[in-house]
């Protein structure tokens, strides 16, 4: 009797249950990409800062500006790696958006202060700002992208925003300690379009990054 | 299999085969494959039969391919039937994207408007010249012929089952249609 066609699949995939590492709990993921990103951005800070000027004001609205950001990065990235474990809830996606309003309150207010003290300041190109921060987002965007696609494309545009806010997210942390530009319009403006830009170009090629893939031939 | 001695029994199986017990992994698949069935049954009960093994071998495809994903600590069923569930989105995407470019017609007794592309003595609707030609195919061709058209598998089964690469597949496909195509050509 001949076998059914799934019978053969079984038998042919059986064959080929080579050893595999079981992955590490997501939010150990993401905290592994987090370290290793942050480690990329104390080099790329280090060499910005050989060759320019910085004037840094560590006050208060600084500080909480980049925990918010910081936050978003890695809770996004904690929210990725779970998107991507079948039986796992998407709650986590939510997390990150706490820090991330938190993150456009401080820049906000601090806006609105800006305005009423000195009226609305025009929006002056700063390509510079938007330039770097994408830059120096693509490589922990790359990163993220790599590590992501180790498991499962179950809902690959919601992965692939999150893997593009975590990204934006540390870049722009890491940015405003080199980008002496000290001016929260623009941050509201040039950074987090950077940030949303790069989020945008991740998710665009998210169903092309994550799909189901091919199995191995041999 | 049922209940919790069902789903140990699966996580135990899993994560056996994810150290490389090829036995224990095929036992798991075939455990799988019973619960994928009666899943997708449950959840489409208008889907024929062929259509379901369609599903159940789209599923222990992407169970093999992601099994790193599978935490022993954890019971199993959450974690297939969140792949299950996708796959069956996935399926009723794609119907929904086929049957938007199709149209249903009556089944006619000509094809064509023009007598003599009706007629039976023409080489395209004799089935033996047909086989006779596929068999004369190279065996590449033949094989990707042999699963692709006649036992209607996707590119991902027939390359599994062909030993093969969806790429290689799709390529000895091509050049078996151009030589059929070249080969019942009228002049």
């Amino acid at each position: 009797m001949n076998a059914s066609p799934t019978d053969e699949l079984i038998h042919r995939l059986g064959a080929r249950g080579a050893p595999v590492r079981p992955l590490a709990a997501p939010w150990l993921r993401g905290l592994l990409w987090g370290t290793g990103a942050l480690a990329y951005l104390v080099v790329v800070d280090w060499v910005w800062m050989r060759t320019t000027t910085i004037t840094l004001t560590l006050d208060r609205r600084f500080l909480v500006e980049q925990a918010a950001a910081l936050l978003t990065g890695l809770t996004a990235a904690c929210a990725a790696f779970t998107t991507v474990v079948p039986g796992r809830s998407r709650r986590l996606a939510w997390w990150s958006l706490a820090p991330l309003a938190l993150w456009l309150l401080s820049v906000g207010r601090q806006c609105v202060q800006d305005w009423s003290a000195s009226g609305v300041p025009a929006l002056l190109p700063h390509w510079g700002c938007f330039a770097a921060t994408v830059a120096v987002g693509l490589v922990p965007a790359l990163v993220i992208v790599l590590m992501l696609r180790r498991g499962a494309p179950l809902t690959p545009t919601l992965t692939t925003a999150l893997a593009g806010v975590a990204a934006a997210g540390l870049a722009n942390f890491g940015v405003r300690f080199v980008h002496a530009m000290d001016v929260s319009f623009v941050v509201l403006t040039w950074h987090l379009a950077a940030v949303f830009a790069l989020c945008l170009l991740v998710t665009r090629f998210g169903d092309h990054v994550f799909s189901w893939r091919k199995i191995p031939s041999s | 299999m049922n209940g919790v001695t069902g789903d140990d029994e699966l996580a135990r199986l899993v994560a056996a085969a994810q150290q490389g017990d090829e036995v224990a992994y095929e036992a798991a698949l075939r455990l799988i494959a019973d619960l994928t069935r009666r899943i997708v049954r449950r959840r489409r009960g208008f889907l024929g039969p062929e259509t379901v093994e369609d599903l159940v071998q789209d599923v222990l495809l992407s169970v093999h391919a992601v099994r790193s994903t599978y935490d022993p600590a954890r019971p199993f069923k959450p974690w297939l039937v969140a792949i299950v569930r996708n796959r069956l989105a996935d399926h009723a995407r794609r119907y929904a994207r086929t049957a938007a470019h199709e149209a249903a017609v009556d089944n006619p007794d000509v094809t064509f408007l023009a007598d003599e592309e009706n007629l039976f003595e023409n080489g395209l609707l004799d089935g033996e010249a047909l086989r006779d030609a596929i068999a004369a195919l190279p065996p590449a061709q033949r094989q990707a012929i042999e699963l692709l058209k006649l036992r209607e598998m996707s590119l991902k089964e027939a390359a599994v089952a062909g030993r093969t690469t969806v790429g290689a597949m799709k390529v000895a496909t091509h050049r078996a249609m151009a030589e059929l195509r070249k080969r019942f050509k009228t002049p």
